[in-house]
């Protein structure tokens, strides 16, 4: 059985877009509670 | 299916019963009924709007969209997941304090004849027919996929699996209105979560962990982890355009409307999108699964559930590639859990579902009985007629939907693209920029939708395959701002209610 991993491009597009969103919304959570 | 199974999924329908009992008793006008009287918390409006938005798509579609084309189908989620974030981050706040200071607009047609002053109802009429029409094939999309389902799990005729899950959903509606809506919505977007987060673990677990997995998945074929070669620009832009949907989904804008306080909208917002990333995660990996699961185990016992397998190149396969979900759920868990999961998927088409009728329901009573034909209206009979028209859709969804090979499902990406492209740009200009005026923003919503009917009826080929959604949403937005420039500016009025809605 050969071995598989998921390419780098691959790894950008699916694990980095997503999770920023929510970091964002994280952040936002405590910028915009002090205005 | 066994009894565990068919009791534990008939106390869900009960439970789901027994909240819209619960909403009757706190709705007594016509506010309360299209918008729970703006008493929606954070948490409820979060995942209300998340599981208005996230249909039986989630749990059918898209994991069998993986299983069958490999991760080149993940761009969608990529682009829904934006276009959702960008909606809750300069849309909600804004939406939800502009249709206060609007007269208190309820509806979406109300709020964009209250925001251009538009006293020939001409916005109105309009937007009300377009959301009529295209939310009783969407609604009735969901009807067909969720009889398709429950036909084969337990051993129905499409007929009755049809009325059952119909006559659930129109009950809980019709009585408690939108409170029941969102409170149901809330329920049952907890319940997709969990089963979008449980399934994908155990399952990767049960293989041998990440690494397996993945070995598992390149051995079938090698381009499934590929989520870039492969994959043609047009078929990434399309994919990813569906976020541009977003700004003019009306279920998805009602629930901006009703939150309780535009202070509770960056709570909301962690909330939805977290919801949404981590389902959309759960959907991918339970594709991506199924395809190393299904090939490596012994499944024969899924003959039972109406999962037929085949074999393709050597390679064992679901006959039915959005079965990937059910199946994993029959497998892996317990028959009491299996039930919860196949609720789950239930959950998320009622969802979508209850919210499309009841925002068809309030562009009857609220735009058009109300608003036209009868001003002087008492609250309660608003009320009624709210819930006369809901029956009344549904029944029509019902009748589009007897035919398990009908057509109504080619339509929702249609619907998708004609509310993005008529709406989406105009909510997004009303909202951001003072110089919008009447003329403008009908010009623009006419534009967009006959863009989007045209580009996917009439041109095909090239750059005409591209989704309709774009050449509508733009040609909306230079339409809107030509004629707006063209025209004689706003008045005072409409000019001195959009900074008050600036400031606060």
């Amino acid at each position: 059985m050969e071995e598989f991993a998921l390419t780098g491009a691959t790894w950008f597009w699916l694990f980095v877009p997503m999770p920023i969103l929510i970091l964002l919304s994280v952040i936002t959570l405590f910028t915009e509670r002090s205005e | 299916m066994g009894t565990a199974t068919l009791i534990t999924f008939i106390i869900y329908l009960l439970g789901m019963l027994g909240i819209g009992f619960a909403a009757y008793k706190m709705t007594s006008n016509l506010s309360d009924y299209v918008l729970g009287g703006r008493r929606l918390g954070p948490s409820v409006a979060a995942l209300s709007a998340g599981a208005s938005d996230m249909s039986g798509w989630l749990l059918l579609g898209l994991p069998g969209a993986i299983y069958a084309a490999g991760l080149g189908e993940a761009w969608i989620g990529v682009g829904l997941a934006i276009g959702a974030y960008l909606n809750w981050q300069f849309v909600a706040r804004r939406l939800r304090v502009y249709t206060e200071v609007a007269n208190d607009s309820i509806t979406v047609p109300d709020y964009l004849e209250n925001r251009f002053h538009d006293n020939s109802h001409i916005l109105r009429v309009i937007s009300a027919l377009v959301i009529l029409l295209f939310f009783t094939f969407y609604t009735s999309s969901g009807m067909v996929a969720g009889a398709k389902l429950f036909e084969a799990s337990f051993g129905l005729s499409y007929t009755q699996a049809l009325w059952i899950g119909a006559i659930v959903t129109i009950s809980y509606t019709f009585l408690g209105g939108f409170l029941a809506v969102s409170w149901t919505d809330f329920v049952q977007g907890i319940l997709m979560f969990a089963a979008l987060i449980a399934v994908p673990i155990v399952a990767i677990t049960e293989i041998g962990g990440w690494d397996a997995t993945m070995n598992a998945v390149g051995n079938i074929e090698a381009s499934n982890l590929n989520m870039v070669s492969g994959v043609g620009m047009l078929a990434i832009i399309s994919s990813m355009a569906w976020g541009l949907g977003y700004f003019g989904q009306p279920h998805i804008l009602v629930r901006f409307m009703a939150l309780r306080s535009p202070k509770d909208v960056p709570k909301a917002r962690f909330i939805g999108v977290t919801w949404m990333v981590l389902g959309l995660y759960g959907a991918i990996f339970t594709g991506l699964a199924g395809l190393a699961y299904i090939n490596s185990q012994d499944v024969g016992m899924l003959s039972e559930f109406g999962i037929t397998l085949i074999n393709e190149n050597g390679v064992q396969m679901l006959d039915d590639p959005e079965k990937v979900f059910i199946a994993f759920s029959q497998v892996l868990f317990h028959p009491v859990i299996a039930g919860i999961l196949l609720a789950a998927i239930l959950s998320a088409i009622m969802s979508t579902i209850d919210s499309q009728l009841l925002v068809s329901s309030s562009a009857l009573a609220e735009d058009f009985y109300k608003a036209i034909f009868r001003k002087q209206a008492t609250e309660r009979e608003l009320v009624w007629v709210g819930r006369i028209a809901v029956a009344g859709i549904a029944l029509i969804a019902v009748m589009l939907a007897q035919n398990p090979d009908s057509t109504v499902l080619e339509l929702v990406s249609y619907a998708w693209a004609g509310f993005g492209a008529a709406f989406g740009p105009i909510i997004i200009l009303s909202l951001f920029w003072k110089g919008i005026t009447r003329n403008g923003a009908l010009a623009g919503m006419i534009v967009g939708a006959v863009t989007v009917v045209v580009w996917a009826d009439f041109l095909s080929g090239g750059i005409f395959d591209l989704y309709e959604i774009v050449p509508g949403f733009i040609l909306n937005l230079i339409v809107a701002i030509l004629v707006s420039l063209a025209g004689p500016k706003p008045s005072k009025e409409i000019i001195a209610s959009f900074e008050e809605a600036s400031r606060r």
